[in-house]
């Protein structure tokens, strides 16, 4: 197992360089220019010009490119083009903020969209399963931006609840920093619990009516153990997996949640980076982003060896 | 002793009441309390001298002051400095700085760190431009500083006071600092305490701030500056139902920007009070001289005349606009109103006669606008439409604002390119135009003339002489139609019922506002 995690994280070296020579050559070639932008709308070419010099954007891309390596094989991202601090700062700021947000959307996915599949797939054509599938729909159909919006309206103006946006840290008021988590998780989880209740249901459907189960159901087992025990575990395989996925997207697909609630995430520091061109902030963000990608794949794998016996990976 | 008495009575009664008048706006108005002010953009960076965007200055101008500024009326008004005076050569520039005042970090300022800001100014500013013509700096007492210029410049002091990267005055140790890399440290009533990128910046108030009593209230951004609330808590909030919603439920006191359809909502409410912020944006298209069919005079003058600007603005802006032609706003001391025959013309028949006189053949007519800023959007839309009405050829291309603003330089991309002017406009004509003179020529293609008149309008002697040579200029802009005007933009503010003292301005102004219960 040691040597395969091992094996694993040293594959992800090259992927990880990879991903940062596309995403740096993929903005090179995206016209725009940072010193246009920090300089404002008033300024004149000149006036730009200036800044580019100062800023050293006026170096060819292959020598920023190489200093920036350099930089990151001594665990320096550089320094941000537009938020006055290093790309390692701005991103330390941002992880928890993300992390907690995904982490508390993620929970209400797993929490609800297991439970409602199961009870689906439980009763198939009942009307628990018609208006599962029917929440499902809505969640997997309602765009999150204007789902956003409606709940800021309903609990952050009318009955006025919530808060309607920003983010408070867990240290400064744990109290404070769960109430501004509240709206922006479900608006983010709704999609993802769509998405997992429909998967659970139909592969709960598909493993109920395996020859083990109706095996165990003729020993005279209790049902609730039959589901819990048997057939859960063995529709985790498939559910584990896109829990992976769904954490993935949660993590790199909140920019329009974090955008809507005002909340200083991942999702809005790579945003704001790749509309201002702040390229170091790019480049070190993505290679953040990537590198959770490749570590959440690492540990759904090793969760498949955890659910299922039959998957090992020590070599025999 | 009666008569003696008498004296003494008015005497204090005249001391009480100047006292009452001095301390009128603190004393009516509640001390305490967190404003939590609203405003869309994130600002690219604090340092005043390294941008020209307005969310910067909307911070920065609480933080850090100047020697002169701008009043109400856009007029020069006295801050850092007790008085100045222009030498008979008009050569040299004596300041006598305010006593007493002090930096966030406790140290008195004096003319060495006035020296430092101003030199740093000539060496990295993005207008160091303005201060080129200073052959030295001096700082003969440490209350005094001393400006000798190598040539006349009849507009120096305008120059110096406007507020488009201000020349704002920080200690003189960061005087070798590269742009963006400053101490956030100022002279302003307002001290800097932590920025959260994307979410928040706050500021306290400065305890050591002493208020100007040579004013008695605000004036533009100068004036009397008492400090009543403890903190300013400045959200980035880019989604405008948000900003919104975050007013409705009293969360934000201060929002400087809500969409127009809201505003009509909101009117009515109690709770709330609306503002319109006049003269807000210029709103307008640069045109290609170099690229055709608008390298032809004729082309561009049917198109000029083609336009219904009511039409254009009342889309863009949600109805929230002025019409009316000046380059400067209306009020400002160099408004006028020359080339007015060729705006707002809105006669398609003749323009489309034009159109063919000019032996037009259906050339593309390229459109450049952004999805960043959706009043442009929406510009470019209707002109479109109307040009298309004329029988032009017309394309639309969208980009986000980096991508359209790296397009525009290129000469063959486009015929015109939308924008707006904001603050430009509002501290004179010689900033806000100079993007249609040479070296700059947004338009590619020179005009000797309107260049000729633009230093003749730099190098008047008086605001009247250059006034007058402003109205040839403007009249010369309509003529060859280098820059397209559409109107002026309002913009809507908003702020909870309980904000006293709040008066909208070009930047947001914290001081002599305060929360009432």
């Amino acid at each position: 197992m040691g040597e395969f995690v091992l094996r694993r994280l040293l594959a992800a070296i090259p992927v990880l360089l990879i991903v940062t020579l596309i995403s740096a050559s993929i903005m090179q070639l995206v016209p725009g220019d940072p010193a246009a932008i920090i300089a404002g709308q008033g300024a004149t070419d000149a006036e730009v010009a200036q800044v580019r010099s100062q800023l050293g954007l006026d170096r060819p891309f292959v020598v920023r490119l190489g200093e920036w390596y350099v930089g990151l094989a001594q665990g320096d991202l550089g320094f941000s083009l537009t938020l006055n601090r290093t790309v390692g700062q701005a991103i330390l700021e941002r992880v928890p903020v993300t992390l907690a947000l995904s982490g508390v959307a993620l929970l209400l996915t797993v929490l609800i969209g297991v439970p409602a599949g199961v009870l689906a797939a439980l009763r198939p054509n009942s009307w628990v399963d018609q208006l599962v599938l029917t929440m499902a729909l809505i969640g997997v159909s309602v765009p999150n931006f204007w789902l956003s919006l409606m709940l800021i309206v309903l609990f952050g103006v009318i009955v006025d609840w919530l808060p309607t946006g920003g983010y408070v840290p867990f240290m400064e008021d744990p109290v404070e920093w769960a109430r501004s988590l509240v709206l922006p998780s479900i608006s983010l989880a709704l999609l993802q619990i769509g998405l997992l209740a429909r998967i659970t249901r139909a592969t709960m459907l598909e493993v109920l009516r395996n020859d083990y189960v109706r095996t165990a159901r003729a020993k005279g087992l209790p049902r609730t153990m039959v589901v819990g025990k048997h057939a859960l575990k063995n529709v985790m395989i498939p559910v584990v997996t896109v829990i992976g996925i769904s954490f993935g997207l949660l993590l790199s697909g909140s920019v329009v949640i974090e955008t809507v609630y005002s909340i200083p995430g991942m999702g809005r520091l790579l945003a704001t980076a790749i509309f201002s061109r702040d390229y170091p902030v790019i480049q070190g963000g993505l290679l953040v982003t990537a590198a959770t990608l490749v570590l959440l794949n690492l540990v759904v794998d090793l969760l498949y060896a955890v659910l299922d016996p039959r998957v090992t990976y020590d070599r025999r | 002793m009666n008569r003696g008495f008498g004296r003494i009575a008015a005497a204090s009664a005249a001391a009480l009441g100047i006292l009452a008048l001095v301390a009128a706006p603190a004393a009516a108005q509640k001390r305490g309390g967190t404003l939590v002010f609203v405003q869309e953009a994130p600002p690219p960076t604090l340092d005043p001298y390294f941008s020209t965007s307005v969310s910067t200055r909307n911070v920065a101008m609480n933080i850090f002051e100047t020697l002169l500024t701008r009043d109400e009326n856009n007029g020069l008004i006295k801050e850092l400095a007790e008085d100045y005076q222009v030498g008979p050569d008009g050569l040299t520039y004596t300041f006598q700085l305010r006593k007493g005042v002090k930096f966030h970090n406790g140290k008195e300022m004096t003319s060495a760190d006035v020296k430092a800001s101003f030199e740093r100014y000539k060496r990295m500013a993005l207008p160091k431009v303005t201060l080129a013509p200073v052959a030295a700096f001096e700082a003969p007492d440490p209350h005094t500083f001393v400006i000798k210029l190598s040539k006349k410049v009849p507009v120096f002091l305008e120059e110096i006071s406007a507020f488009v990267s201000p020349i704002a005055i920080m200690p003189a140790e960061q005087g070798a600092r590269d742009g963006g890399k400053i101490d956030i440290v100022g002279t302003g009533p307002f001290e800097f305490v932590e920025w959260v990128a994307d979410s928040h910046l706050k500021l306290k108030r400065f305890e050591g701030y002493r208020p100007d009593t040579r004013y008695k209230g605000t004036d533009g951004f100068a004036g009397r500056k008492d400090v009543l609330v403890d903190m300013v808590d400045i959200r980035l909030v880019k989604e405008p139902g948000t900003r919104v919603a975050g007013l409705e439920s009293g969360q934000f006191h201060i929002v400087e920007d809500i969409p127009t359809e809201s505003a009509k909502r909101l009117e009515g409410r109690k709770d709330i009070v609306l503002y319109d912020l006049k003269n807000w944006w210029l709103h307008a298209a640069w045109v290609n001289h170099a690229r055709p069919p608008t390298d032809n005079l004729k082309v561009r003058r049917a198109m000029q005349i083609a336009l219904d600007m009511e039409a254009i603005m009342e889309i863009s802006s949600d109805g929230s606009y002025s019409l009316q032609p000046g380059l400067q706003y209306p009020g400002n001391p160099y408004y006028v109103t020359d080339g007015k025959d060729l705006y707002n013309v809105a006669d398609p028949d003749k323009a489309k006669a034009l159109l063919k006189e000019a032996g037009y053949k259906g050339e593309e007519f390229v459109i450049i606008t952004n999805s960043s800023y959706q009043s442009m959007y929406k510009a470019a839309q209707v002109v479109a439409e109307q040009l298309k009405a004329i029988g032009m050829k017309v394309r639309i291309d969208v980009f986000d604002w980096a991508t359209a603003m790296a397009r525009r330089k290129n000469k063959d991309a486009w015929n015109l390119w939308f924008t707006g002017q904001g603050t430009g406009p509002s501290v004179g004509p010689f900033t806000a135009l100079k993007d249609v003179v040479s070296p700059q020529l947004n338009q590619f293609v020179a005009d000797p003339t309107l260049d000729k008149l633009f230093q003749e309008m730099i190098s008047g002697e008086t605001q009247d002489a250059r006034k007058a040579t402003f109205g040839k200029f403007q009249a010369r802009v309509y003529d060859q139609v280098h820059f397209l005007k559409f109107g002026d933009f309002q913009r809507k503010q908003a702020t909870r019922a309980n904000v006293k003292g709040y008066k909208p301005y070009r930047i947001p102004r914290f001081w002599n506002v305060s929360l009432e219960d």
